[in-house]
Parts: C-alpha cells; sequence; structure tokens
C-alpha cells in the first residue's frame, strides 16, 4: 500500500487547514442529529478527528460533564489540535483500531470512509465501538458531477476522495454491514460555503429544486451532505 | 462482508447464465485491443473467469498454441466452465493471488474490479502477474443513471456492483496504483445489447450522440463499457 498522503504532509499541503473552517458547520449538525433523537452521549470519539474543532465546538454546547476523545493517524493534524486539548478533550495520535479500550456511547465518523481504501472492512471494524454512530460525507455523485469532464477525477486529485456516493449508495453501504439506519438529513453544503452576491445567486436553483424533491435535487444539482445516525 | 455471493450460489440465481451472453462481444473486444497492439502471447489468464466462455471465444480465434488459464472463486461458475475446457484451456476453482506460479503473458481482468471490496489493493496484486492486462469496466455514472433513483442500486443488487467508475476515474485509478496505460476504447454495451423497453428506446440517442462524442454519449447516457491495455 502506498504511503497514506494523511501521512505524509502531502494532505496538508493541499488543504491547509484541514476542514476546520467547516468544523462548526458539522459539529451544529451532529448537535442537530441527537437533539432530534434525544441521544445524551457521555463519551464521545472521533475517528479522523483532524484539527480536534469538531469536538471543541461540542464541547462548547453539550453537558460539561462529556468526555471527547478524538482518533487521528495524521501526524500534522494531532499537531494542529494540541492547543485545543483539556481535561476532557483528548486526541491521539492512533488508528482507532489498534485502541484495545476504545470504547464509546457515540462515534462521530465524518468525511472519513471517503479516503478509506476499503470502506466496507472498515465499517465492520469499527461498528463494535459505540452503539451509536453519527456518519458525515460530500454526496459528490450527481449528475451536474458526471456531465462536467474530470469533474470527478480532479476531486479525487484535490482532496484524496477514493470513493464517492449518492445517498442512496451510502446508506446501502451501511446496511450492507448491518447497521441499523436510525436517521438521516441532508445538509446544504454548497450553500454553506458560498460567499459573495454572485455565488449565493447560484444557490437558488439549486434551493427551488430542493424545496421541491430533496433526493432529486441532491442527485440532480449535488452540492448536499449527508448526515446519518446508525446503530 | 456478508457472505460472499460468488461462493454461496447468490450470484448465479440472479444471473442463470453467468454473463455468458454477453462473453463473445467482450472477446471480441479483446481480440480487437490485440489487433490494434500485437502482442507476442502464449499464455492468457483470466481472473474471474466464471462460465469460461470468453476464453473459449478466444481460443477459437488465437493461435493454437496458446495456453488459456481461467480463475474463479465460485464454485458454481467454475462447474459451468468445466464443459469448456481442452487440452490448453484449463479452469481452476482458485484465488489467483493464492497461486504461486501464476504468470501469463496477457492477464483478462473483464468486469471485475466493481465487485471487489478493496479494488486498489487488488489492482496492486493483479500488477506483477502478468506483462499485458486487459481490463474491461462498465461504466456505471452517467446523467441518466445518477437521475433515477434506482439507478445505481439496482446495478448493485443485480450485478453486485460495489464501485461505480467514469472513463477518467478509471484511467486515474490504473494510473494511481503504478500502471502504464498503453491503450483504451469505449464499448457500446448498452447498444449492442439493449435491455428491455427503455433500453431498446435509449438506444437510438446513445447511437446518434456516440457519433458526435463517445465521451460525452457515455457522460451523458450511460451504456458503455471500457477496455483498457495496460501494463
Amino acid at each position: 500500500m502506498p504511503q497514506s498522503a494523511f501521512v505524509t504532509g502531502e494532505y496538508l499541503e493541499k488543504v491547509p487547514h484541514w476542514h476546520t473552517d467547516d468544523s462548526m458547520w458539522k459539529a451544529k449538525h451532529v448537535r442537530e442529529m441527537l437533539q432530534r433523537n434525544s441521544l445524551l452521549p457521555r463519551i464521545i470519539g472521533e475517528i479522523g478527528c483532524g484539527t480536534g474543532e469538531v469536538l471543541r465546538q461540542l464541547q462548547l454546547h453539550m453537558d460539561p460533564q462529556c468526555s471527547f476523545v478524538g482518533y487521528d493517524i495524521a501526524p500534522q493534524a494531532i499537531e494542529l489540535s494540541r492547543k485545543r486539548q483539556n481535561e476532557r478533550l483528548n486526541c491521539r495520535l492512533a488508528d482507532i483500531r489498534e485502541d484495545a479500550n476504545a470504547r464509546f456511547d457515540l462515534l462521530l465518523i465524518l468525511d472519513v470512509l471517503e479516503h478509506q481504501e476499503n470502506y466496507f472492512s472498515f465499517l465492520r471494524e469499527t461498528k463494535s465501538l459505540a452503539p451509536y454512530k453519527v456518519f458525515h460525507t460530500v454526496l459528490d455523485l450527481s449528475a451536474q458531477a458526471i456531465l462536467r469532464k474530470e469533474n470527478l477525477s480532479r476531486r479525487r486529485r484535490m482532496t484524496d476522495d477514493l470513493h464517492f456516493f449518492t445517498k442512496e449508495t451510502f446508506l446501502q453501504g451501511l446496511r450492507d454491514e448491518d447497521y441499523e439506519i436510525l436517521d438521516s438529513f441532508y445538509a446544504p453544503r454548497s450553500a454553506h460555503r458560498a460567499s459573495g452576491m454572485i455565488p449565493k445567486l447560484l444557490q437558488l436553483p439549486r434551493r427551488i429544486c430542493f424545496a421541491l424533491n430533496s433526493d432529486f435535487a441532491a442527485r440532480l444539482l449535488g452540492g448536499y451532505s449527508l448526515f446519518v445516525l446508525a446503530k | 462482508m456478508a457472505q460472499n455471493v460468488y461462493v454461496n450460489g447468490e450470484h448465479l440465481e440472479r444471473n442463470p447464465d453467468w454473463h455468458v451472453y454477453a462473453s463473445g462481444w467482450k472477446a471480441r473486444h479483446v481480440l480487437q485491443m490485440l489487433r490494434r497492439h500485437p502482442l507476442s502471447e502464449h499464455t492468457v489468464g483470466e481472473v474471474g473467469c466464471g462460465a469460461g466462455e470468453v476464453l473459449r471465444q478466444l481460443q477459437l480465434e488465437m493461435d493454437p498454441h496458446c495456453v488459456f488459464s481461467g480463475y474463479d472463486i465460485s464454485p458454481q461458475a467454475i462447474e459451468l466452465a468445466r464443459s469448456r475446457e481442452n487440452q490448453r484451456l484449463h479452469f481452476k476453482l482458485a484465488d489467483i493471488f493464492q497461486e504461486p506460479d501464476a504468470y501469463f503473458d496477457l492477464l483478462l481482468i473483464l468486469d471485475v474490479v466493481e465487485h471487489v471490496e478493496d479494488y486498489f489493493s487488488f489492482l496492486r496484486s493483479l500488477k506483477p502477474l502478468a506483462r499485458d492486462k486487459i481490463f474491461n469496466f462498465p461504466l456505471d455514472l452517467s446523467v441518466q443513471a445518477l437521475l433515477r433513483r434506482d439507478g445505481l442500486m439496482m446495478r448493485r443488487r443485480t450485478y453486485g456492483h460495489l464501485h461505480y467508475f467514469t472513463r477518467d476515474l478509471v484511467l486515474q485509478s490504473l494510473a494511481g496504483e503504478g500502471y502504464d496505460v498503453v491503450d483504451w476504447f469505449y464499448a457500446p454495451f448498452g447498444t449492442d445489447f439493449p435491455m428491455g423497453a427503455k433500453g431498446r428506446i435509449i438506444r437510438w440517442p446513445r447511437m446518434l450522440f456516440s457519433a458526435i462524442s463517445e465521451d460525452l454519449a457515455a457522460r451523458l447516457l450511460g451504456g458503455f463499457s471500457l477496455f483498457v491495455l495496460a501494463r
């Protein structure tokens, strides 16, 4: 297996903020998922925690007795997480699957599956680590993405995404590995990222289409990601 | 992984002829590639040979001194292949990676990669098994497949496709695993084998768009496969 771009530092070169700019947005949707399903976890783990900002944002808004443990195989990410660590928030340079003590009430797996060469075995190996898991993935597969030449291969070069999903293929991947889907919702990722008048105006057709038929809009125009709660 | 559908007979139930109907078509395109790039092959192997009909068709057209060896992990497929065996055409119920002497002048990997959980390590493991490789990938990702709710899921349920490709993703995946892509071409599977009434209707726009641009037709309407010669 070639050395991972996450370990060599290549990924940090491509994505200097390590997606920290999206962390507050992701944390908000994780809390929304917990509220929708009346979950009050005491120990929360995160696989691929990056700079730890999602966990820090969750800590700011959740019960102060909650403990947070992040795992990442990227030394650069864990280095960036140092300043966020505190008594109840710890980030470790480790593969969670090799930590015999890794057991949580809730496990966050946000933007991780698409980077795994074998995401099926990854799902099998992480299933027993917590009763509840919240997944997030960007839904890169859309008609407009396919229509534009080399769009997906460019995304793979830029962000090291090895797999691309629709809502249907993502949920089926979970079901195939015996996960029980408890809840899922779309999050408007493009609208969140759009800044300036013109990019925001360009979101209008997407919003209208989404209001009419959310599944079709996600498959036609893309720009959405998916949060899933599974057991 | 849930019990392997190629081993437990489930794939045979869904595909009773084990795709033999398309074997002549695949063999024809393999021969087309060999005519474009005359290779001095004396031993030809096939990974995932199924019922063995592709190799039989090739044997009818190639140098009578060539030796053909097919491998499949499915007992049902190898059982179907037995009737095609002869002095220079052999089939083995085996994982080719467990065979210590498996090395060929030419290795065929036709409609296999999309079924493999970890196709990246699969591609890496195949590389030393032959000088030349001919791949066939179904190009499942198209605008029309994305617009239909069931477009990709039908391929997963019926054919067991775990991964979906465009031409660019195929070539990028091969290059990413160190393959040197020598040549490739589209093959119009959907036009040659229209499935049902919808398939017969879409056949005409596919032919029309193909005349303008095969690349655009493949991304817009689907129904194409990609044959690739790589080293």
